[in-house]
């Protein structure tokens, strides 16, 4: 990986050729480098296998130039990137590219200025682990070695436990562990003829694993999001998800019907993080699909929710202390005790919604230069290649750490309390908006870590994929009757936010029974 | 001096690949490595409502390298990055240094292993050697088919063509609220050499549009989102002529899309049927259901729970001795495959990303399972030969199992008689977005537009509502397969973590059978 400081005299070097373009309005230059390293686990007892199948890493270093000109009575706006090259040559091809491919967006008002910064301005320090920043090849190799080789140790110690516990072989209970360490290592810098100029580094450390003890039908899983590696035990977590597949032996089925649910933190993950932000991003609001189309300011969900992206959480695992576009990165409250107070934007994107004033008012439900704060464009981000903050990805919208919150925490304790007979969902599988986005239905299927509650007390595990769920989003958000006090970073198959995960129980969630027994039929005749 | 990188700088690579193999397997612990090298050229355009957004010509260059390493028990290490103008001037070292690291991991990796295998008796025992099951060594050149050659193609045409696209569609009905259109054309070239003496060069050419569009009727109705893609392995003409699955320039393609998110936006939510129905699938339909419950499943990564962390397993096996081969899965009516040397879509390619020349996998043969797509390890764990389907979107990440053009096999039957056939059913459209179970063995998979059918007929047209079943349940009630066979370009199959999106091909006839419907709506 390039270095910080190369990646700040770059850009620095950038703007000093990008003022001296000819008819220049405004401009950003913008580099970075990131490395995704991956220790990816496949342990299975009763197939062959490698244990640690793939320790690998890809990288990208690169230079990206945006730049608003005129040319003639026009003003034109272009993009140009430059790979694996920081050099004035490399700026300069980028800047030829921008030029050439430029083209006339009437929308473009211009770049992120510091005058459209929130006036209290919390800098934090950068989060990232200096050790893990500063790893060498040959660190980096044994540390992928290391972390991969203790979490299958200690799943597999777990399991020979359970194995002697039960008296069966490995081929018996046909244990499965799948899964990956990931760390992300990004740098970027940038520099702006609006007059930001900053810089940052992170580092992101998830880990993501799921246990299955195949033969009794019995899934768990196990993860970990953080910052850094201090404090994380490889073997512990290889242990954790051992014993969460042993906790799910001896499932039942449960019919389909409507239930009262306490959803755990990966599906909450699912849920909100997954399926309701995009709701919640002003981009989809201006594109016409969100479910929030005209809402804003009214109640959407349960007074019992509040949700946020916080960028400023301290030590959070998706912390950022600015944007892809400089902006000091911020709490923005999306909903307030059930009403939407927010959204998730970048700059491109709210000043868009400001020059299509009348048309975004009934986008909104309100005059955008009213709510210029709830709009503010806390949330562009350069995301790609399934982690780091890519010179060669434009800016979109992106959230960090999502906050499950509510102002009336409860204990896991009373929210089962609150559930006379119904189901505890861990973890939700492939839930996607199969009726559209604007439809708001959703469906997915309960894949691990379920149990029925009753009385209260969490009972009998559920059998995987025994059911799916099947109903609308944002009536979901109204049955919320409960959110827990305890929040755990849950992260998500290719998604770069962190979603900070409580229990949440509502009422009334529709489920259906599938892959009940398949006996043959006879094709019918018609 | 040199301004860019193109694909013809790949022709002068050979014998730098051929030294730095030589090198990376000189220490005797090292067993196995390979390389692949990619260049990318194209261009591409994003439009609003016929306003233009974003144009952009470029070209990209990735590496990515394999390295099988080991004393007493061997292991893999990987290492991928993106490629620069200055690393084809110092590509040895580039190489080297890719290799080198790899390699590390390699051994790292395989201290690790022997260690674990060791200290972990019987319990221990499943985890062996990284082997390579054998594949013939081939040296070979596949070119890129194209009439129109991306690299023609410059900013201003791609920008009027993508805008004039976008605003046709805009236009087609006050209902249309807004039209984005994204329009890509590029060629690629890949050289695979391995340090076994293969050594493969493969072009191709892909271009293709996504349009996404709303629509909301004038009396407040709930907006209809849609969205859906069209294009080919081929130069521009893919969506300048017309010449894709669809029959359509982007243009034409992007107003069908318009029409239909007018006609759900002004349609009724599907009613539900809470008991299986007959359904009649049209190609596009089916090009899903072949990529979400038979294709998937037939990735044996998966199939042997290499996956079962994201990407899920397979109902068509348990273990390397009860899996669903030889037995009954669907209808006699019902065979599918996947073929890399079928033309259509995306799935195209002679030789995989471990160099296995490709062929065709017949999966289901008149309802009984017969086989899996695999790659070189896969292939030694379940003692069967490769079948070339191990790649990767992009030379810098590490080759999955992945689907080439897979698809239900033609039947018989007229597709039009199909409905006239049909008492009392639903003719269900085009595809929209899938939820599926995570062995693949149930499916809630959405169609674009719903129509009743009447006593052959077809009547209203519903919104909203998906076709449901346990996956086995609908195979062994399909009872009849249409002779109107297609192949649909799939741009986005996700699967792998980092996660890989990866073009692929997808398609089949108009299939019938029995499903039950999911309402549109929900109070």
């Amino acid at each position: 990986m390039n270095q910080l400081r190369e990646l700040e005299r770059t850009v620095a070097q950038g703007l000093r050729v990008l003022r001296k373009e000819q008819g220049l309005i405004e401009g950003v230059v913008y580099s970075s480098s990131n490395r995704r390293s991956v220790g990816r686990l496949v342990y299975t007892s009763h197939i062959p296998c490698n244990g640690l199948e793939e320790p690998k890493s890809d990288e990208d270093v690169g230079i990206c130039v945006e730049l608003w000109f005129r040319k003639g009575r026009t003003k034109l706006i272009g993009y140009g990137q430059e790979p694996n090259e920081l050099s004035v040559a490399a700026i300069r091809r980028a800047i030829a590219k921008a030029r050439r491919d430029a083209v006339e967006d009437k929308d473009f008002v211009g770049f992120l200025k510091p005058k459209q910064f929130p006036r209290k301005n919390r800098r934090q320090a950068a989060s990232g682990d200096p050790r893990l920043l500063s790893l060498d090849e040959k660190g980096e190799a044994e540390l992928l070695a290391r972390l991969s080789w203790e979490t299958i140790a200690g799943a597999v110690e777990r399991i020979g436990d359970y194995a002697r516990e039960t008296r069966q072989s490995a081929k018996q209970i046909a244990f499965i562990l799948n899964g990956d360490h990931f760390i992300i290592r990004e740098r970027m810098a940038m520099a702006t003829t609006n007059g930001i100029s900053d810089s940052e580094e992170t580092t992101v450390c998830l880990s993501s694993l799921t246990a299955m003890l195949e033969k009794a039908n019995a899934k768990g899983s196990a993860w970990a999001a953080r910052n850094s590696l201090v404090g994380f035990s490889a073997y512990d977590i290889g242990r954790q998800a051992a014993s969460s597949a042993i906790d799910g032996v001896g499932g039942v089925r449960v019919p389909g019907g409507v239930y009262p649910v306490i959803f755990g933190p990966q599906a909450v993950a699912e849920l909100f993080g997954s399926l309701l932000l995009p709701h919640l991003t002003l981009g989809m609001v201006e594109f016409g699909a969100s479910m929030y189309q005209g809402r804003y300011g009214k109640r959407i969900a349960s007074p019992l929710l509040t949700l946020c992206d916080d960028a400023t959480l301290p030590d959070g695992p998706g912390s950022k202390r600015i944007t892809c576009e400089g902006f000091p990165t911020k709490r923005t409250l999306l909903i307030d005790k059930g009403k939407l107070t927010g959204f998730l934007s970048d700059s491109r994107t709210t000043n868009k919604v400001l020059v299509r004033r009348k048309e975004s008012t009934g986008k909104l439900g309100i005059d955008p230069y009213r709510i210029r704060r709830a709009i503010s464009p806390g949330n562009g981000f350069r995301f790609s290649r399934g982690g780091g903050r890519v010179a060669g990805a434009g800016v979109g919208i992106h959230a960090t750490n999502l906050i499950v919150d509510t102002p009336k925490p409860l204990s896991e304790k009373r929210l089962l309390n609150g559930v006379k007979n119904g189901i505890y969902i861990g973890r939700l599988w492939y839930t996607y908006p199969v009726g559209g986005y604007a439809s708001g239905i959703i469906s997915g299927t309960a894949i691990a870590d379920c149990y029925r509650i009753r009385n209260g007390k969490l009972a009998e595990p559920i059998v995987p994929n025994s059911l799916r769920l099947e109903d609308h989003l944002g009536q979901m958000m109204s049955r919320i009757t409960g959110i827990g006090d305890t929040r755990v970073p849950t992260i998500l198959w290719a998604s770069d936010e962190i979603t900070h995960a409580p229990w949440v129980a509502v009422k009334d969630v529709n489920f259906l029974a599938i892959n009940e027994t398949s006996t043959p039929k006879t094709p019918p005749t018609h | 001096m040199k301004q860019t990188i193109s694909v013809n700088d790949l022709s002068s690579v050979s014998e730098t690949l051929s030294r730095a193999l030589a090198k990376a397997t000189h220490p005797q612990s090292v067993r196995y490595a390979d390389i692949r090298l990619q260049v990318s050229e194209g261009i591409g355009s994003y439009s609003e409502d016929g306003t233009p957004k974003m144009t952009s010509m470029d070209w990209s260059a990735s590496l990515g390298v394999r390295v099988i390493a080991g004393t007493e028990f061997t292991a893999a290490g990987y290492y991928g990055t993106q490629l620069g103008l200055m690393d084809f001037k110092r590509l040895d070292r580039v190489l080297n240094k890719a290799l080198s690291t790899a390699s590390e991991r390699a051994r790292a990796n395989a201290l690790g292993k022997t260690r674990f295998v060791k200290r972990s008796g019987i319990i221990g025992n499943s985890v062996q050697s990284t082997e390579l099951a054998p594949i013939p060594v081939m040296k070979a050149v596949v070119e890129a088919e194209f009439s129109i050659d991306p690299r023609s193609i410059d900013a201003k045409r791609i920008t009027d063509f993508t805008c004039s696209a976008a605003q046709a569609a805009k236009a087609f009905h006050p209902d249309v609220k807004r039209v984005e259109l994204v329009v890509n054309s590029d060629v690629s070239r890949q050289i695979f050499a391995s340090s076994e003496g293969a050594y493969i060069d493969q072009s191709t050419c892909s271009s293709g549009g996504t349009v996404f569009v709303v629509a909301q009727n004038g009396k407040g109705g709930s907006p209809a989102d849609l969205y859906h893609h069209t294009g080919n392995q081929l130069g521009f003409e893919a969506v300048s002529e017309g010449k894709n699955a669809h029959n359509k320039d982007l243009q034409a393609f992007s107003v069908q899309i318009a029409d239909e998110a007018v006609k759900l936006a002004n349609a009724q939510p599907a009613p539900k049927e809470n008991r299986p129905v007959t359904v009649v699938i049209d190609p596009d339909l089916v090009a899903l259901f072949a990529h979400e419950i038979i294709g998937h499943p037939s990735e044996l990564d998966r199939a042997i729970k290499m996956e079962a962390g994201y990407a899920g397993r397979s109902w068509f096996f348990q273990d390397l001795t009860h899996t669903m081969v030889g037995k009954r899965v669907g209808s006699p009516l019902l065979t599918a495959f996947s073929d890399p040397t079928l033309r259509g879509g995306y799935g195209y390619y002679l030789y995989d990303d471990e160099g296995t020349p490709a062929r065709r996998v017949t999966h289901i043969q008149n309802g009984i399972y017969r086989d899996f797509m695999n790659s070189r390890q896969t292939a030694h764990v379940a003692r069967v030969k490769p079948n070339g389907h191990f790649k990767a979107n992009d030379a810098s990440v590490v080759p999955l199992i992945r689907m080439s053009v897979s698809a239900i096999a033609p039947g018989k039957s007229d597709p039009i008689k199909m409905i006239s056939e049909v008492k009392r059913g639903y003719y269900c459209v085009g595809h929209r977005i899938p939820s599926i179970s995570e062995s693949r063995e149930n499916f809630q998979i959405a169609p674009r537009l719903i129509y009743e059918i009447r006593n052959g007929e077809l009547g209203r047209i519903y919104r909203d509502g998906r076709v449901t079943a346990d996956s086995k349940d609908f195979f062994l009630s399909i009872d009849a397969v249409g002779n109107d066979f297609t192949v649909f370009p799939i741009p986005n199959c996700g699967k792998g973590q980092p996660m890989q999106a990866k073009p692929v091909g997808n398609g089949g006839p108009s299939v019938r059978g029995m499903a039950r419907i999911a309402q549109g709506e929900y109070r």
